[in-house]
């Protein structure tokens, strides 16, 4: 099992760093995909390769911190009545390539206000680069409905770009 | 004069072209293994409550059910019948209003 881990954590990192901005985030998602990992290990049937298959894992794992997130910022909208309680911002890791790391920080951010599947979505077709039958297969889509959630996601990104030009 | 804001595609082209480059930091192997470790040493769930759960959590148990119900109400409407027409009461009604026995 550590041998598994050890192989495959720069890869599930580096997938899972599409999905956060801050390494202590990272560290749970990592963790949260490997203890999946341990407990699906026995349902594995070994159709499809490992990595491929803990990569699906991983992407599930990115997808249910940002319906969590989506939760959490409802909550703390409801519970926060006073301007000023507005929970602090996230420290952002700074970066190897700053101008890369600003340019995928302004995308998580943009992308942060996107729904869950959209953002999961767009996240893994842009940045990672899976096709959207890949997508559709692993989050349980229909392919034409995954095109139309790419579709929408696309309209609503470009409503966010006129929303930050308008002053 | 004023400047037209660039096209939202070609904005969102270049930034994705810019962050495809950025390279996150690896998780901490260490902890990782951690965590998995305390996961491989718990102990397996024992119990009543887990024999119960498990005895439910299998597919075939709800339809099971809903045939023994089933089974079970036919089996009950039978012998209520079966009473009902040997009850001797039923023959003095039945021939107070004129029935056939």
């Amino acid at each position: 099992m550590a041998l598994l881990v050890e192989r495959h954590n720069a890869a599930v990192s580096r997938l899972l760093w599409r999905f956060v901005k801050t390494r202590t985030d990272l560290e749970d998602l990592v963790q949260d995909t490997f203890l999946r990992m341990v407990r699906g290990l026995p349902n594995w049937r070994g159709e499809q390769p490992f990595a491929h298959w803990l990569l699906r894992i991983a992407s599930n794992t990115g997808r249910d911190y940002f319906r969590r997130q989506v939760v959490r910022r409802r909550w703390n909208v409801e519970t926060t009545t006073v301007p000023g309680d507005l929970p602090e911002p996230e420290a952002i890791d700074p970066g190897g390539d700053p101008a890369s790391r600003s340019a995928a920080n302004e995308i998580k951010t943009l992308l942060g206000q996107l729904p869950p599947d959209e953002r999961a979505l767009l996240t893994l077709h842009h940045l990672e680069g899976w096709s959207l039958a890949d997508i559709a297969g692993q989050y349980g889509w229909t392919i034409t409905a995954a095109k139309l959630r790419a579709w929408r996601a696309r309209r609503r990104l470009r409503a966010l770009f006129k929303t930050n030009d308008s002053p | 004069m004023k400047d037209s804001p660039p096209d939202p595609d070609a904005r969102w082209e270049n930034l994705l072209n810019r962050a495809r480059g950025d390279v996150g930091p690896t998780a901490d192997l260490a902890a990782s293994l951690r965590a998995i470790r305390e996961v491989e040493i718990a102990p397996a769930r024992t119990g009543w409550a887990a024999d119960f759960s498990l005895l439910f959590s299998s597919g075939p148990v709800i339809p099971a059910c809903l045939a023994g119900a089933a089974a079970f109400a036919l089996l009950a409407t039978w012998q209520a019948w079966d009473s009902w027409q040997t009850l001797p009461w039923v023959q003095l009604i039945d021939s107070a209003v004129g029935g056939s026995s």
